[in-house]
């Protein structure tokens, strides 16, 4: 259909009487992904006051009963209460993805930078990286859970450590080209430090496509700590996650397939979230998509 | 700002450029992109320097403010006087006092020479922090006001704009006001006006020379386009293949061309009072035949030569010295004259 000029000022009028209704037609993943990430965020945080049962609490005489009125995702081999688990679970992931996300960014943007301006260090640093992006990611995680103790806080340092080398890479690449540019010598003939550069005028132009690719970390990490638990090499049994709901869930499948249903709803819903919400972020920030109205 | 008072009829210059030589190192060899240029500024001049791509005028300009990553480029000799300091053997913290403040660059291409994340307000208080005791707020008066001055309408709004909301006329308009934001000395303009419309360009160079005057600023101008050396330029300086050739005041040089490669220069560029007649038909334009040598393996002889209608034996053996040519003038051609 042809857009005319009144379909324009339709547009643009009701995108100004109600200016969420028009950002959201604008970016319907950005909106769609932060409502149903939102959604899991409060309810893994307000866990305690939403979920009345401990989710250690075992109750062996009412094993494996299917959802009811008591017990809203029906309890585990154990007697656990399935919801107040995945609730709690829920904390576990998103503590781990951010945490991943801001950890491998971090030391990403940090390596990165220097690669891309130093070029001695630049021929160490990425045969470091080469030499890491050659070992599966799950391996090199798998290998740091065994060496180190179980605790959430390895978790985090053994999935970070893969996802490092991806974000030097961008980094680095993104830093070789903006260094390049005419602004950049136009800075320095101004007489601009060399760290005011780095912070002000490079790192500024590589944030777009950074908090991109930290979401889809963020996403993968989820995933990578379930992975983990699942294997029984990431969080302690102790503490309530996803995988290892999963994989605790995976022996009694047949018998009570609502354990793993819906830790693995919650999983595969937290995931979709993050990943809409980083396609819509990156459509958004694009400049060359982000002026339409 | 202080001029020095000893002797107000010949002011000391501002810049003194003394036999400079940049060369760079490559695999190929040494590659002598700068090769023993001397000139000198006055406060308040506009010196012009033309030359074809890749004769060493930005690398010339490029290195008074020091901005040559070495390697792999070497300095190999020869002297920068700002203010009589050899700017050459000065510390990088004292050359990043002078950049922007004391000297200051405009760069070719507006579109790419401002930074597309920061406001233009931002950029152009930056360098005003960077080298003026003025907080934020003063700062960013100072820029609204430097944007006024260079005719941007509403300033105050369009200093919260990002460089991609200008035009390309505008975005120059707006690194001339960060390039004088802190009233430099010494405005070094590489090729201001090339990647702009005619129309647009004509207003830059006005205003450039506007600024000029209000603050006195001598302007190196670089360029290719003899166009604009005719509009603001006092004095030009004709580098050829690293070398300057030929330096004259302007009339002069545009009157009487010394040198061969000036000569061709001139001719080069199209007229429309000569054989505009309709009988005539289109004619072609005349050129200069060949290329730039390269200037890795300098032979002996003149580096025009093998381009030059005037060339003879001499020539091909021995490279002319520049020689003063009477009324200011310098040339370094054996058979240097008016005709061709």
């Amino acid at each position: 259909m042809p857009v005319t000029l009144a379909h324009l000022e339709l547009r643009l009028e009701s995108s100004s009487r109600r200016p969420w209704l028009g950002f959201a037609r604008r970016h319907p993943l950005l909106v769609a992904g932060s409502a149903l990430l939102l959604l899991m965020a409060v309810l893994a945080l307000a866990a305690p006051w939403i979920a009345a049962q401990d989710p250690a609490d075992m109750d062996i005489l009412h094993r494996l009963q299917g959802p009811s009125a008591a017990h809203r995702f029906g309890t585990d081999a154990l007697g656990r209460d399935v919801f107040s688990r995945t609730l709690w679970g829920g904390r576990v992931s998103l503590l781990v993805g951010i945490s991943v996300a801001l950890l491998a960014t971090g030391a990403g943007v940090l390596i990165g930078m220097v690669a891309g301006f130093f070029r001695l260090a630049d021929t160490l640093i990425m045969r470091v990286m080469d030499g890491m992006m050659a070992i599966p990611g799950i391996l090199l995680a798998v290998a740091l859970m065994t060496v180190t103790q179980a605790s959430v806080r390895t978790v985090v340092i053994a999935i970070t450590v893969p996802e490092i080398p991806r974000v030097v890479r961008l980094v680095r690449s993104l830093v070789l080209i903006i260094r390049e540019q005419p602004y950049i010598q136009a800075a320095e003939a101004v007489g601009t430090r060399f760290h005011w550069l780095l912070l002000r005028h490079v790192l500024p132009n590589i944030v777009t496509p950074l908090i991109v690719q930290a979401t889809f970390i963020c996403a993968s990490a989820v995933i990578f700590e379930a992975y983990l638990s699942f294997l029984g090499a990431g969080t302690p049994p102790e503490i309530p996650s996803w995988g290892n709901m999963i994989a605790e869930g995976r022996a009694v499948v047949q018998l009570a397939f609502h354990v793993i249903l819906y830790p693995g709803l919650f999983l595969g819903c937290t995931v979709l979230s993050i990943n809409l919400l980083g396609d819509g972020l990156r459509d958004k920030l694009d400049p060359r998509i982000a002026r339409r109205l | 700002m202080t001029l020095p008072l000893d002797n107000p009829s010949a002011p000391a210059p501002v810049l003194e450029i003394d036999d400079l030589k940049v060369y760079f190192a490559n695999r190929d060899g040494i590659f002598r992109a700068v090769d023993g240029v001397s000139f000198s500024l006055d406060p308040g001049e506009t010196l012009g320097i033309v030359g074809e791509s890749g004769c060493g005028k930005s690398v010339t300009a490029m290195s008074v403010l020091r901005l040559i990553p070495s390697p792999p480029s070497v300095v190999a000799g020869g002297a920068i006087r700002y203010r009589g300091t050899d700017l050459l053997k000065v510390s990088e913290r004292r050359m990043r006092e002078i950049r922007g403040n004391e000297i200051s660059m405009i760069f070719q291409d507006p579109m790419t020479s401002l930074n597309p994340v920061l406001t233009i307000g931002e950029q152009i208080a930056e360098t005003i922090i960077l080298h003026q005791k003025l907080g934020r707020r003063a700062a960013w008066e100072r820029s609204v006001e430097m944007l006024q001055l260079v005719n941007i309408p509403e300033p105050r709004r369009r200093a919260g704009e990002y460089p991609h909301q200008f035009s390309g006329g505008m975005r120059q308009r707006a690194m001339i006001a960060l390039a004088l934001a802190c009233h430099p000395n010494v405005l070094i303009a590489d090729e201001p006006s090339t990647a702009l419309d005619v129309t647009i360009q004509a207003q830059i160079l006005d205003l450039m020379l506007k600024l000029k005057e209000e603050f006195g600023t001598a302007i190196i101008m670089i360029t290719h386009d003899l166009g604009v050396v005719a509009e603001t330029c006092a004095r030009v300086l004709v580098m050829y293949a690293g070398r300057k050739v030929e330096e004259a005041p302007v009339a002069e040089l545009f009157s009487s061309p010394l040198h061969p490669y000036t000569h061709g220069l001139l001719a080069s560029i199209p007229r429309l009072d000569l054989g505009g007649a309709p009988q005539v038909g289109r004619q072609r334009l005349t050129e200069i035949p060949g290329m730039v040598p390269s200037l890795h393996d300098r032979v002996g002889g003149c580096s025009f030569a093998p381009r030059c209608p005037r060339a003879t034996a001499q020539c091909r053996e021995a490279a002319p010295p520049l020689e003063p040519h009477g009324g200011g003038r310098m040339v370094a051609c054996w058979k240097p004259g008016a005709d061709a």
